[in-house]
C-alpha cells in the first residue's frame, strides 16, 4: 500500500496539505506547493500562510476563515488567491479544521481555477439579471408616454411620504388636473396630435414640479401631483401657477385648458392616501361641473371655499 | 427607538458584575461570539456589554439599511442608541478592527457615554495614502476583496428580492441567512466591508476626548505595525501596547493577552 520507502504519502494528495500553528506559521507542507506553486517546503516551513495569499485574501483569511475556525473549529469552502514563487496568481479553495490540543491548523489548499471561471460567470450572469430586473422595474413604474411615475408607483410612494409627513406633523396637498375636453382634440386632431399634447403637458409638469412632489399621469387625460410638506393655501397658488404654465401649451397652435382640484390637509394624522385622493377628485368634479378651465378647492376644514 | 426593540435588533447581551461597564463591539467579518474566549475572565470584574452590529450575527436583518450602514456613522448610531437603551455611562468601549473607530466616531458624538477607549488592533485607514501614511492595502486589493467576497457569497436570493418585490424584500428569506457566526448575506457583507476598507478615519484622531488604549500584534496581516505608532502620536492620550502575538485577532487567539491588557488599563486609570 505504501510507497517507496521513506516517502510522505501526503506528497502523492493531488492538494496542498498543510498544518500551522494558531498563528499561521507553517509547520508542514506537503510536495504539492512546490509542484504546482513552486514553493519549496524547506523555505515554506516557518512562513506565515498568510504571506502566500493576496493583500485581499489576507483579509478573509483573518475576518472569516480564522474566527470561523477558533470558533467553530472548521471552515470550508472558502475561496482565496495564492500568489506562486513567481507571482503568478491562482484561485484556491481551502478548508480548515482546528486540533486544538495540537494547537494547529490542518489546512487543505486545492486548485479552484474552473470554479473561479465558475463563479465569474455566474456574477456576470447575476449582473445581467440585476440590470434586466433594474430596467423592468424602471418601466413598471413609468408611464410610457410622458416619462412620469404611473399611478402605481405614486401610490406606492405616497404612502411613504405620507406617513414621515405625518410623522413630521407637515401638511400634505395634493392636486388633480385634467385636460378639459380631451376627447374633443383627439376626434378632431387625430391621436397622434393628443398625444403630443399629453407629452407636453408632462414635460412642462416634470420642468417645474420640486424635487420632492410626486408627479404621476394617472391614466387617460389626468395628472395628479402629491406635495408633501405643503399647506392647502400654498398649494393652491401653485395650482394657478401650474396651470398659467400649462396654458401656454400649444401644439399646432391649438390650446388647451384644464380643471384642476386642489386639496390639502394641515395634518396628515386626519387623512391617508385615499383620502386624499377622493377630495381631489371631489374638488375636480365641481370644477368641471362649474364649467371647466378652473380651480375648485376642498379642504376638510370648515369653510371650504370653492374658487 | 424603544429599549427593548434596540436591545433586540442589535442582539445585545448583558453579563458579569463590577463597578465599570465594558461594551465589546466586534469588528468585520463576524459577530459578537468573537468575544466568547476573553467573555469568562471580564465577567468576572466587569459587567459586560457585546452585541451583533445591524446585518451580523444575530441581529435583525430585517433593520439592514445599505444607506446608513454604507458609512461608518451608521455603525456609530447603533453603538449610541444601544448606551442610549441600557442608559450607558462612562463605559470603557473596546472595538476591535474597524469598531475601534466606530467607537471613536460614537465618542466624539456623545463623549458623556464613554470613559476611555480599548482598541484591539485599530486601523484608521486600511488604504496605502503614500508618502505619509501606509495603511497596508491597495485600493486594488480591496477591489479584490469585493471580488472575492462576492465568489465566495453567491447569493441570488438577496441579490434579486428587493429588485424583483420593488425594495421591500421578503423578511422571512432574509432573515434566514442570518444567524451564523461569519456574515454570509452578501449584501451585507460587502456594505459592511466597503464601511470598512474604503474608510479614512485619521482626522478624528487628534480630536479624541478620552484615554485610549491601542492594542496591537507585532505582527498583523491587516494593520502594520507603523499604523499603531501613527496613531500613538496622532492621539492626544495613548497608551500604545504591541502583543506579542500574530494575526489579527488576539483576542480570539491571545485571550489571555487581552484580558491582561484590558485589566491592566482600567486598573491604571483607576489609580
Amino acid at each position: 500500500m505504501a510507497g517507496p520507502p521513506g516517502a510522505d504519502p501526503t506528497d502523492r494528495f493531488p492538494c496542498g496539505c498543510l498544518v500551522t500553528d494558531l498563528e499561521r506559521r507553517i509547520r508542514f507542507a506537503n510536495a504539492y506547493f512546490e509542484h504546482r506553486f513552486g514553493l519549496e517546503r524547506d523555505a515554506l516551513s516557518g512562513q506565515n500562510l498568510a504571506d502566500l495569499l493576496t493583500s485581499a485574501s489576507s483579509v478573509i483569511l483573518e475576518s472569516y476563515v480564522l474566527p470561523m475556525v477558533m470558533h467553530e473549529g472548521e471552515c470550508g469552502e472558502v475561496q482565496m488567491t495564492m500568489i506562486s514563487a513567481t507571482g503568478e496568481r491562482a484561485p484556491v479553495v481551502v478548508n480548515a479544521v482546528l486540533r486544538a490540543e495540537e494547537s494547529a491548523i490542518y489546512w487543505s489548499i486545492s486548485s479552484a481555477v474552473q470554479r473561479d471561471r465558475l463563479s465569474e460567470e455566474l456574477i456576470e450572469a447575476r449582473r445581467a439579471v440585476e440590470s434586466r430586473a433594474e430596467e423592468l422595474q424602471v418601466l413598471s413604474m413609468t408611464d410610457d408616454l410622458t416619462g412620469l411615475m404611473n399611478r402605481r408607483e405614486m401610490e406606492r410612494r405616497a404612502h411613504v411620504l405620507i406617513k414621515d409627513a405625518r410623522r413630521a406633523g407637515r401638511p400634505v396637498s395634493m392636486l388633480m388636473m385634467d385636460i378639459d375636453d380631451f376627447k374633443a382634440i383627439n376626434d378632431r386632431y387625430g391621436h397622434a396630435h393628443g398625444d403630443e399634447v399629453l407629452r407636453q403637458v408632462g414635460h412642462c409638469l416634470g420642468e417645474h414640479g420640486r424635487e420632492t412632489d410626486l408627479i404621476a399621469r394617472f391614466g387617460g387625460e389626468e395628472f395628479v401631483i402629491l406635495l408633501p410638506g405643503t399647506s392647502l393655501s400654498d398649494a393652491r397658488r401653485y395650482a394657478a401657477r401650474i396651470d398659467g404654465l400649462l396654458r401656454a401649451i400649444r401644439v399646432d397652435a391649438v390650446s388647451i385648458t384644464f380643471s384642476t382640484g386642489v386639496t390639502g390637509v394641515e395634518d396628515a394624522e386626519t387623512a391617508g392616501f385615499e383620502d386624499l385622493f377622493k377630495m381631489a377628485d371631489r374638488a375636480l368634479y365641481r370644477a368641471k361641473d362649474q364649467g371647466k378651465n378652473r380651480i375648485a378647492v376642498e379642504s376638510d376644514a370648515p369653510g371650504t371655499d370653492t374658487a | 427607538m424603544s429599549e427593548h426593540a434596540v436591545i433586540r435588533r442589535n442582539h445585545v447581551h448583558v453579563t458579569g458584575a463590577g463597578e465599570r461597564t465594558l461594551l465589546l463591539a466586534h469588528g468585520f467579518g463576524c459577530d459578537q461570539n468573537m468575544w466568547r474566549f476573553v467573555l469568562p475572565a471580564l465577567a468576572e470584574r466587569y459587567r459586560v456589554v457585546t452585541f451583533d452590529y445591524v446585518g451580523s450575527g444575530n441581529s435583525e436583518l430585517a433593520a439592514f439599511d445599505p444607506a446608513r450602514y454604507g458609512e461608518l456613522d451608521g455603525y456609530a448610531a447603533d453603538v449610541l442608541e444601544i448606551c442610549e437603551a441600557l442608559d450607558l455611562r462612562d463605559v470603557a468601549f473596546v472595538g476591535h478592527s474597524v469598531s475601534a473607530m466606530i467607537g471613536l466616531i460614537a465618542s466624539l458624538q456623545a463623549p458623556e457615554r464613554f470613559a476611555e477607549l480599548l482598541m484591539v488592533c485599530p486601523s484608521p485607514d486600511f488604504q496605502e495614502r503614500p508618502p505619509e501614511y501606509h495603511g497596508g492595502f491597495h485600493h486594488e486589493d480591496l477591489v479584490e476583496l469585493l471580488d472575492l467576497m462576492d465568489k465566495n457569497y453567491i447569493g441570488w436570493a438577496n441579490y434579486l428580492a428587493p429588485l424583483v418585490m420593488g425594495g421591500q424584500a421578503d423578511e422571512a428569506l432574509v432573515g434566514e441567512l442570518s444567524g451564523s457566526f461569519c456574515s454570509t448575506d452578501p449584501i451585507v457583507a460587502k456594505t459592511f466591508a466597503r464601511a470598512t476598507f474604503f474608510s479614512d478615519c485619521r482626522h478624528l484622531l487628534p480630536r479624541a476626548e478620552h484615554p485610549t488604549l491601542i492594542l496591537q500584534n507585532r505582527m498583523d496581516p491587516l494593520v502594520p505595525v507603523a499604523v499603531g505608532e501613527y496613531m500613538h502620536a496622532a492621539m492626544p492620550d495613548s497608551t500604545l501596547r504591541v502583543l506579542g502575538a500574530e494575526g489579527h485577532c488576539p483576542h480570539m487567539t491571545h485571550s489571555n493577552l487581552v484580558t491582561a491588557a484590558v485589566h491592566e488599563y482600567l486598573e491604571g486609570m483607576v489609580a
